[in-house]
């Protein structure tokens, strides 16, 4: 049951990322289409066809796809040895392989768009003189009380450790049988708990480097252009803080599991950990369609009061790529640059750090692979 | 309070920074101990080379118009940071009286006429002092 559920929840990150790229090259309608601007009546005609057959495309591959990872888990199921290790890796292939069919998907149309875009870049610019600095979206209390949340239960684990058995009962199946069993060893244990502080560190890490994000303003309704800008970075924020707290949350369960499971076969407390879950997941959801809705309405008024929702610079044509998705300019300095397309933000693969916050995120991955093959 | 920079501009990039933040001294919008955006965040939002918002940076500082620290960053010393080198004032004075006889020639060979030169000249200083103390 566990397992069906796990391939369903992974089932749930395929379509989202589907989603995400059916609904991408029109984010930000003729201003951005495939990250191009165009004209209202290239948008809507030939743009049109281009989009129906890119989403065509998409669906074929997303079918293909599941397809594939589908009779893999009929024939695992068939043979009755199934487990979560079993299954992670061909579902992380599955999601690897989505996304980048889809990026390809995405590259291979944007150069269709390309030819239509007319000249809107803009030769006159604007900096604010103020700099964004991560204090002043940082709430001292929020921290601590995080901190204490990431921490404590880990301290508890430890000091528990010498009193737990050498294996120790994790998953339970619908009739209260042990299915799997962990280990009784520092890095086993610890590794789920570690999993959600590296977690956590990839956000505050994403937080700093946001700060220092390019905001090239129009030298037209500059200061509106701003004030909305500003707050959708703030909105943006409050988000990446509350999604702190969604994968800091599961801390204290994850451990108390571990420890109840050992003492007592603690089923009430999987039982609890799955509706905690369910629960978080819901929550999780609705914070993420209230940051989308807030954020629709910012760049509604943005886009009513000042005319653009980016400011696409002159000099920057020959620097982006794959349908502006990626940055690649050696005399820029930043880490983040805005763009037109997908969460506003695209990476500047010149920069070294960029290579860093890149390595860190394959860790998370390869973290997350590696713990659920061995539990 | 923003730099704004034009691509088409013919003057050299560094010098329509150094122009700008001039300005802004000048007009009275940066004041004695204001901090000046670091170089690479100027360099990344206008989308120019560091090394360019550095030689502006520099300038303004040879005119005694910002310091820059080490590890601090730049700020602004004070407008009338000039008014206290008498010499530099005469030197500059003289400079500024070639570029502006320049300007006022450019204008007058462009069909403007006398009256209309000294409303835009007006207009301009108006402007320049509006957030003056």
């Amino acid at each position: 049951m566990v397992i069906i559920a796990i391939y369903l929840l992974t089932m749930v990150f395929d379509l989202g990322l589907l989603f995400y790229f059916l609904k991408l090259p029109i984010e930000q309608r003729e201003e951005a289409f495939f990250g191009y601007r165009v004209s209202s009546e290239s948008y809507h005609q030939q743009g049109r066809q281009i989009l129906t057959r890119y989403r065509y495309a998409l669906l074929a591959a997303f079918i293909l796809v599941e397809a594939a990872t589908l009779l893999m888990f009929i024939q695992e199921f068939g043979t009755g040895n199934l487990r979560i290790g079993t299954i992670t890796f061909p579902r992380v292939l599955a999601l690897l392989l989505l996304s980048l069919m889809a990026t390809i998907l995405y590259q291979v149309f944007s150069r269709q768009a390309a030819v239509h875009e007319e000249s809107g870049s803009t030769v006159r610019v604007a900096s604010s003189l103020k700099t964004r600095r991560l204090g002043d979206y940082t709430n001292g209390f929020y921290e601590v009380a995080l901190s204490l949340l990431l921490f404590i239960p880990m301290m508890v684990l430890l000091w528990s450790f010498s009193g737990l058995p050498q294996r120790i009962p994790w998953l339970l199946d619908s009739n209260g049988q042990v299915e799997g069993w962990l280990n009784k060893d520092i890095v086993t244990v610890f590794s789920l708990p570690f999993l959600i502080v590296y977690a956590q560190g990839w956000f505050l890490l994403l937080k700093h480097a946001m700060t220092r994000a390019t905001m090239t303003l129009p030298v037209e309704h500059t200061i509106e252009y701003l004030r909305h800008k500003e707050e959708d970075f703030r909105l943006g924020m409050t988000f990446l803080d509350r999604l702190r707290l969604v994968f800091a949350l599961p801390q204290p369960f994850v451990v108390a599991i571990i420890i109840f499971s050992a003492i007592e076969r603690g089923r009430i407390w999987q039982i609890g950990g799955i509706l905690f879950g369910l629960g978080l997941g819901i929550y999780a959801l609705l914070i993420f369609r209230s940051y989308e809705r807030q954020r629709a309405e910012v760049n509604r008024l943005l886009k009513a009061e000042t005319g653009i929702t980016c400011v696409q610079r002159v000099t920057d044509t020959g620097h982006w790529h794959l349908g502006k998705l990626c940055y690649y300019n050696p005399d820029s300095s930043a880490i983040f640059i805005e763009s037109p397309v997908g969460p506003h933000y695209a990476i500047n693969l010149a920069n070294r750090w960029a290579y860093f916050h890149l390595a860190y995120l394959i860790g998370l991955g390869f973290l997350i692979v590696w713990i659920l093959r061995t539990y | 309070m923003f730099i704004r920079f034009d691509y088409d501009d013919r003057r050299p990039a560094y010098q329509q920074i150094a122009d700008e933040i001039r300005e802004l001294i000048a007009r009275g919008e940066l004041v004695e101990g204001d901090s000046l955006p670091p170089v690479r965040q100027l360099a990344g939002d206008l989308g120019i080379n560091l090394n360019t918002v550095a030689a502006a940076y520099r300038g303004l500082q040879d005119e005694g118009l910002i310091s820059i620290r080490h590890g601090v960053g730049a700020e602004v010393v004070s407008r009338k940071q000039m008014a206290n080198n008498p010499a530099a004032l005469r030197k500059s004075e003289d400079e500024l009286r070639k570029s502006l006889r320049t300007v006022l020639a450019q204008l007058a060979l462009a069909g403007m006429s006398r009256s209309n030169i000294m409303n835009l000249v007006t207009d301009e200083l108006r402007g320049l002092f509006k957030g003056t103390k």
